[in-house]
């Protein structure tokens, strides 16, 4: 138990780590759509207004 | 007891969380069209297109978005409620918001829907935005009237007893979520048939206007396919143009062939 | 009465308090939004803030990452992973959220969140307090597999479309006080409609509110999903609490902690926001941030 407890903590900042940078790799090479495209506009009823 | 109970508080703060999960689940009756592919149209051109080929019609603008799920929901309602106004008004729904297009091909390919859909590009949205004062919301129901003027808008899905309401009456009074500029002359509404133009056509519209108002007129050209057709959805007869015939509710007077006849009309269904 | 270190209070006490006012301006800095009821639609909307705050905040310029979760899940199409053609994102945004996880805990609560600074501001009300089970706290973990993560991805009601966000939808203070209320206040009854679901979250929004004048913190102890997150991975995170052997067990710290919580107990416990202020509150100077690979020491 002891042994993989303290295997957590590194392969989650790795783990957190590469997925951060899947993410800005994914950004730079124009998959933003996605996001973007929420900001934009809001969906009324997505926040409780309805 | 009371152990028993503090240790399941956290069971009965989440079940009241769920609440409005079930509510949603309890009210919600999934409108469907039974599929098949929707004409699905791009950019801001064919919008317009659209809106000059409706002149003279009801246009009610719905503005959606393919990750707006409430959006999504709304739109087979439009058609339910399309169906029952008997084609006085144009539906016309615009993708403001998919910066990429192949969502919106992808739904319209088996939406089944009766009206065109339309996808307009993020720097066409912007104009779009601008043009209508739109806010940065999803969705928003615009109803323009004969001539384009704004007769009334709504942001937030609305149900299909709304829209029905709303389609059947285009002109006349809104609930208190719109705002009405059109006439209020107590539902009088005159359908003019002719070709634009034609200086007969063109008096009888007048003196149409002028009893009922900008938002109480509608204008049909029976060369135009989407008004013929609208027109025998509407049981307007098809010859003797130019004429004018007036309706209150659903009481009309015979179709006038000069103003004064048309007068003489509007009078009698007082 | 346990002694307490006022100079040190009043320094790490103030710094905290100036990165928190500071973190709500950066986010918020498109105050005109409040003038004409306009959203932020610029690029940095495209990025996450370490924190609670909704995107459709009027000023807001940065977006919600529990928002983003739940519509990057809601997607239509199915498993994002498999259908959507976002995983890039995805994979980015959980990233993200659980990077400050691992290397700190649930700092960002403390020190940038911008609801856990509105409730620390409300919780300057002293009304009595009220005694609620503790096993309330475990609400919070529900609530980020139910409805940050499942339903947005489970219950598909539409055809052609996809989820809903459900947090947002049906629970979320933040964004009924941000986002909720002032846009429909803008619009003043022309062309929203509210009914059931904007009254039953102003309902818990109230609720969340008044309760944060009686118990410090609410929300971040029995709801937020993000700090059930951050939480978890403080168990094991890089940097932690720690209480060393001079402790006497006076319970000094458990009276100035806004998560209610004695961390000698369990210095790494998941909720613990790691704010600092048992630091100058233990008579003993027993507890001390410390850089831990694993589990605390006892």
């Amino acid at each position: 138990m002891r042994s993989s407890e303290r295997f957590v903590l590194p392969a989650g900042l790795i783990l957190s780590i590469l997925s951060l940078l899947a993410g800005i790799l994914g950004y730079v090479l124009g998959d933003s759509g996605e996001v973007l495209r929420k900001a934009a506009s809001v969906c009324l009823e997505c926040i409780g207004i309805g | 007891m009371s152990a028993i109970r503090s240790e399941a508080a956290w069971v009965a703060l989440l079940l009241v969380l769920l609440v409005p999960v079930g509510v949603h689940l309890a009210g919600h009756r999934s409108t469907t069209t039974g599929g098949g592919p929707s004409t699905a149209l791009e950019g801001a051109a064919a919008l317009d297109s659209i809106l000059a080929a409706s002149s003279g019609r009801h246009v009610l603008l719905n503005f959606w978005a393919t990750w707006c799920t409430p959006c999504m929901r709304e739109l087979p309602v439009l058609d339910a409620a399309l169906s029952a106004s008997g084609g006085r008004v144009q539906i016309v729904a615009i993708d403001i918001a998919d910066p990429d297009p192949s969502a919106f091909r992808e739904y319209a390919a088996d939406a089944g829907l009766s009206f065109p859909l339309v996808w307009v590009e993020p720097s066409e949205a912007e104009d779009l935005m601008a043009r209508f004062s739109l806010p940065s919301l999803l969705p928003v129901t615009i109803l323009l009237d004969g001539g384009g003027g704004e007769v009334a808008r709504f942001s937030g899905a609305r149900d299909e007893a709304f829209f029905t309401d709303l389609m059947s009456d285009p002109g006349g009074p809104q609930d208190s979520a719109g705002q009405v500029h059109g006439s209020d002359h107590s539902g009088l509404h005159v359908s003019v048939v002719g070709t634009p133009g034609d200086p007969y056509f063109e008096a009888l519209a007048a003196e149409a206007e002028a009893l009922a108002g900008a938002g109480g007129v509608s204008l049909f050209d029976p060369s135009v396919p989407e008004d013929s057709s609208a027109m025998s959805d509407l049981l307007l007869p098809s010859s003797g143009f130019p004429y004018a015939q007036a309706c209150v509710g659903d009481a009309c007077g015979r179709p006038a062939h000069d103003p004064e006849a048309l007068r003489l009309s509007v009078e009698s269904l007082r | 009465m346990p002694r307490v270190h006022r100079d040190r209070v009043s320094r790490s006490g103030r710094l905290r308090t100036l990165l928190q006012a500071a973190s709500a301006l950066l986010f918020n800095l498109h105050l005109e939004g409040w003038l004409d009821g306009t959203l932020y639609g610029g690029p940095s909307k495209a990025f996450c803030i370490p924190g609670l705050h909704c995107y459709s905040c009027p000023s807001s310029v940065l977006a919600c990452p529990a928002g983003t979760l739940q519509n990057l899940l809601a997607a239509p199409g199915g498993i994002p992973l498999i259908s959507s053609g976002d995983p890039w994102i995805l994979a980015g945004v959980l990233g993200f959220v659980l990077l400050p996880g691992f290397v700190a805990g649930r700092t960002a609560c403390s020190h940038i969140c911008p609801f856990g600074f509105l409730q620390d501001i409300l919780h300057l009300v002293h009304l009595p307090p009220a005694r609620l089970p503790e096993s309330l706290r475990k609400t919070k973990y529900a609530i980020l597999a139910l409805f940050v993560v499942a339903l947005p991805l489970l219950l598909r009601t539409v055809p052609g479309g996809g989820g809903d966000p459900w947090f947002c939808k049906a629970v979320c203070p933040s964004g009924t006080i941000t986002a909720g209320w002032p846009l429909v206040a803008f619009d003043a009854g022309r062309t929203l409609h509210t009914g059931f679901l904007f009254y039953w979250k102003s309902a818990i929004a109230l609720a969340v509110i008044l309760l944060s004048m009686s118990v410090w913190r609410p929300f971040c102890r029995y709801l937020c999903p993000l700090g059930a997150i951050w939480g978890l991975a403080g168990k094991v995170s890089l940097f932690g609490m720690g209480v060393s052997s001079s402790c006497t067990g006076c319970g000094a710290c458990r009276r100035v902690c806004p998560m209610g919580i004695e961390i000698r107990r369990d210095p790494s416990s998941p909720e613990c926001i790691r704010c600092g202020r048992c630091i100058p509150a233990c008579p003993e100077g027993a507890i001390r941030v410390s850089v831990r690979p694993g589990k605390a020491p006892r």
